[in-house]
C-alpha cells in the first residue's frame, strides 16, 4: 500500500474558499466597466474639443467675414479716389490727346514710336 | 469582547443602516419603475435645446466682382442690471460703455436701474472691433449675442437698385426683395441636450443639421459707371435744381443696366432712417408725361407705315395750330419743315399732323409694341406700367396730344426701352440687372440673358430714325448740347409741363433727353430725367449736358473707339 503524502494542515484554507470563476467574472466586469468609463471620458472630452473647434471655426469665420468687410471698404471708390487725391496723383480718365493707339502689340524691347504703328488717338 | 449588549447596538445600527438603504433603493425604484411621465418631462425640458443656426445671406457684386453687399458678424451688447448692482460699479460700467459705444450714459444709467430685470439692451449690431474693445474690460455683468447684419460697401452707391434687408431679415426692396429667396440660404437645426450649468453635452446631440449659404447675386451694374452716374446727377441738381433727377445707362444690344441712378437718395446702412421719398426709385417706379421725347415712337411708327418719308414738307402753322377747336402750340415758331426737322426742331404740330396720318388703332398697337402701358418686366419690384389709355377712351384730339408725350405717362426705363430698340435695328430687349446667380459651389443656378421681346419696326425704319437723330444733336437741334466730339450721338430732348389741378404748370416741367451712342453701331443707350429744374428747364438745356457728361467718361471707361479711328485698334478695346 502507498503512503498517503502528509498534507500540511496549515496550508489548507480554512472557512469559506472564494470561487475563482466568481473572481474571474468580477475581475471582467470590473475591466469592463472601467474600461467602459475610460471610454466614456474620452468620448466627454472628444466632445468637449469638438465643441471648442466649432466655437473656433466660428470665430475664424467670423474673423475673416471681418477681415473681407474692411477689406472690400478699402476698395471702395470714395476711399480709393481719396487715397490717390491723398498722394497728390490727380488721376484722372485721359483725355483723347493723350492717348495712343496702337494697330498692333508692341513687340519686347520695341520702342513706340508715333506715325508707324501708333497714333495719338485724337488724329485721324 | 461580545456582550449581549454590544451585539445589539451592533444589530440596531445595522438594521437601521439596512432600513436606510432599503427605503433609498424603494424610493429609487418607484422614482423609476413607477408613474413619472411628468417628471420625465420635465426633466427633458430643462436639458432640451432645440437652436436654429441662422445661414450666412449671399453676397451681391456688381458685373466686375466688387461686393456691394455682405452679411457682417456683429454683436447685440447687453446689460445684468441686477449683476451689475451687485458688483457695485455701475457708474464707472456706464460711463465706459457710453464712451466706446457711443451712446447716451443717462440711457445706460436708465436702464441698469431696473434691477429687477436681467437682461436689458444696450446697443444692437455693434461691430466686432468695437465690441472687442467692451469684451477686454472684462465687466461683470455686460454680456454679448453674437448675431450676423447686412452691410453695404459703398453705402448708398446703388441703392435703389440692391435695395436693402430689414431687421428680420427679409429684403424690402431692390435686389434684395427680388432675388430673396435665392440669397438669404437654408438655416440649420441643433437638437441637443445641456448639463446642469447650461453647457451643451456634445454626446447628447440628436441632430445636427448645418446651415447653408444664400446664393450669389452677380449684377449687370458696373459701380464705377455707378458712380458716374450719381455723381453727375448730383452735380446736375446742383447746378440746374430741380426736386428728383434720375438716369438709366443701358447696353443697346442685349438690355443689360450698366447703371441706374435715382435722386434723392439714402445710405443703405442707414435704411431706417431714410424717408419713402429717399426710397423710392424713380427710374422704374415714377410715372411722368414724357413730353417730345416720344415723338421718337410717334415718327417711327409713321415711317415703319410707310406714311412719310425724311424730305416730306409739313406745315408748321407758324408756332399756332387749331385742331377741333383746341390750340396747339410749338415752343419755338416754325413754317415748314420737312419732317426730317420736325424732329430736329422738336415741332409739335408738325408731329401732331405726322400722327393723325396713322389710324388710331395703328398708332395705338405701335406705342403699346414699344412697350408703353405695360411693365417692362425687369427683375426689380416697384416697377411702374405707365399709362396708355386704350383708343376707345381716347378723345377727338388725343393723337395730337399723345404726339407730343402728353395724355400719356410713361417710366424712364420703358422710354429709354423704346429708344433702345431704334438703335438695336429694331429689336426691343428685355432689360434686366441681374447677371447670374452662383450657388455655394459655384455654379451658376440663374443667368440672365439677351432677350428679344418684341420687333416694333424694321431695321430699316430703325437706321432711318437712328440718322435722324443724330441730327438733333447737330447745329440747329434741340439736343446739340448733347455732342460729344468723336462721338455722333442720337438722341432727343424733351420739354414736358407737368400737370397741376386745372392744367398744365407754366413754370415747372420735367427736362428729359434720352439716346444712344455712337450711332453708326450704338454700344450704350441712356436717359437722364430732371424733375422741376429751375431757372433752366428744358431738356436741350439740362439734361442734354448732364447726358454728355456722363457719355464723355463712359466711353473713355468702356473703350468705345471715337468714329474715326481705323478698325485695326480695335484690338486694344479686346484686350483685359
Amino acid at each position: 500500500m502507498k503512503r498517503r503524502r502528509k498534507r500540511n494542515k496549515k496550508k489548507q484554507a480554512q472557512g469559506f474558499v472564494f470561487p475563482v470563476p466568481l473572481a474571474l467574472l468580477l475581475v471582467l466586469i470590473t475591466v469592463t466597466s472601467m474600461s467602459y468609463l475610460w471610454m466614456h471620458g474620452r468620448c466627454e472630452a472628444a466632445g468637449v474639443r469638438i465643441q471648442r473647434l466649432e466655437r473656433h471655426q466660428l470665430q475664424a469665420r467670423q474673423q475673416l467675414l471681418d477681415e473681407q468687410a474692411k477689406w472690400n471698404q478699402l476698395r471702395t471708390l470714395n476711399q480709393v479716389r481719396a487715397a490717390v487725391a491723398r498722394h497728390r496723383l490727380d488721376m484722372e480718365l485721359a483725355p483723347t490727346h493723350r492717348v495712343i493707339r496702337l494697330a498692333r502689340p508692341p513687340r519686347l524691347d520695341e520702342p513706340i514710336s508715333l506715325g508707324e504703328w501708333a497714333r495719338l488717338a485724337d488724329t485721324p | 469582547m461580545n456582550t449581549p449588549a454590544h451585539s445589539g447596538r451592533v444589530a440596531v445600527i445595522v438594521v437601521g443602516m439596512l432600513g436606510l438603504f432599503a427605503g433609498l433603493g424603494a424610493r429609487l425604484a418607484l422614482l423609476h419603475l413607477g408613474p413619472n411621465d411628468d417628471l420625465q418631462a420635465r426633466v427633458l425640458r430643462l436639458h432640451h435645446i432645440e437652436r436654429v443656426v441662422l445661414a450666412e445671406r449671399g453676397r451681391i457684386l456688381d458685373r466686375r466682382g466688387q461686393v456691394l453687399a455682405m452679411d457682417l458678424p456683429v454683436r447685440d451688447v447687453w446689460i445684468d442690471p441686477k449683476a451689475i448692482a451687485e458688483a457695485g460699479h455701475g457708474t464707472f460700467v456706464a460711463a465706459h460703455l457710453s464712451r466706446i459705444l457711443e451712446v447716451d450714459e443717462e440711457m445706460v444709467l436708465a436702464r441698469m436701474e431696473r434691477t429687477h430685470r436681467l437682461h436689458e439692451p444696450i446697443r444692437k449690431r455693434v461691430h466686432n472691433d468695437l465690441a472687442e474693445q467692451v469684451a477686454r474690460l472684462k465687466f461683470r455683468g455686460v454680456h454679448f449675442d453674437d448675431t450676423m447684419t447686412r452691410h453695404y460697401v459703398q453705402s448708398g452707391l446703388m441703392c435703389h437698385v440692391l435695395g436693402f434687408v430689414n431687421h428680420e431679415g427679409y429684403g424690402s426692396a431692390g435686389v434684395e426683395q427680388r432675388y430673396h429667396r435665392m440669397l438669404r440660404g437654408i438655416d440649420g437645426l441643433r437638437v441637443s441636450e445641456r448639463d446642469g450649468r447650461s453647457h451643451e453635452v456634445y454626446n447628447r446631440r440628436h441632430l445636427d443639421i448645418p446651415p447653408r449659404r444664400g446664393h450669389e447675386v452677380r449684377l449687370t451694374l458696373d459701380q464705377e459707371l455707378q458712380y458716374i452716374l450719381e455723381s453727375e446727377l448730383d452735380k446736375g441738381l446742383e447746378e440746374y435744381g430741380g426736386q428728383a433727377a434720375w438716369a438709366i445707362m443701358m447696353r443697346v444690344q442685349t438690355g443689360e443696366i450698366l447703371a441706374m441712378a435715382s435722386r434723392p437718395a439714402f445710405d443703405l446702412n442707414e435704411f431706417p432712417t431714410s424717408s419713402p421719398e429717399q426710397r423710392r426709385n424713380r427710374a422704374v417706379g415714377y410715372n411722368f408725361e414724357p413730353g417730345s421725347t416720344f415723338k421718337v415712337a410717334v415718327l417711327a411708327a409713321a415711317f415703319n407705315e410707310g406714311m412719310i418719308t425724311p424730305d416730306e414738307w409739313i406745315d408748321c402753322e407758324r408756332g399756332r395750330w387749331y385742331y377741333r377747336g383746341r390750340p396747339l402750340r410749338d415752343y419755338s415758331p416754325h413754317g415748314v419743315l420737312t419732317v426730317a426737322d420736325v424732329l430736329q426742331k422738336s415741332s409739335n404740330i408738325g408731329s401732331a399732323k405726322i400722327a393723325l396720318k396713322l389710324p388710331e388703332s395703328t398708332l395705338e398697337a405701335y406705342l403699346r409694341d414699344f412697350g408703353f402701358g405695360r411693365v417692362s418686366g425687369i427683375d426689380l419690384p416697384g416697377e411702374e406700367t405707365g399709362i396708355l389709355n386704350p383708343r376707345s377712351r381716347w378723345s377727338a384730339i388725343s393723337v395730337t396730344r399723345i404726339a407730343m408725350g402728353h395724355e400719356v405717362a410713361v417710366t424712364a426705363l420703358q422710354l429709354l426701352n423704346a429708344v433702345n430698340a431704334v438703335a438695336n435695328q429694331g429689336r426691343l430687349m428685355q432689360p434686366y440687372v441681374v447677371q447670374e446667380v452662383i450657388n455655394r459651389h459655384g455654379y451658376a443656378v440663374h443667368r440672365g440673358e439677351p432677350t428679344v421681346v418684341g420687333r416694333p419696326i424694321r431695321p430699316e425704319t430703325a437706321r432711318l430714325m437712328a440718322g435722324l437723330m443724330v441730327r438733333t444733336t447737330e447745329d440747329g437741334g434741340t439736343g446739340r448740347r448733347a455732342r460729344l466730339d468723336g462721338y455722333r450721338v442720337a438722341g432727343k430732348t424733351g420739354t414736358a409741363q407737368k400737370p397741376v389741378p386745372g392744367g398744365y404748370s407754366d413754370r415747372l416741367n420735367i427736362a428729359s433727353f434720352v439716346g444712344f451712342l455712337p450711332a453708326d453701331n450704338p454700344e450704350i443707350s441712356m436717359v437722364v430725367v430732371f424733375d422741376e429744374p429751375l431757372p433752366e428747364r428744358t431738356g436741350g438745356a439740362v439734361a442734354a449736358p448732364v447726358f454728355r457728361r456722363i457719355a464723355e467718361q463712359a466711353v473713355r471707361y468702356l473703350g468705345i473707339p471715337r468714329y474715326d479711328e481705323p478698325e485695326a485698334t480695335m484690338w486694344a478695346r479686346s484686350q483685359p
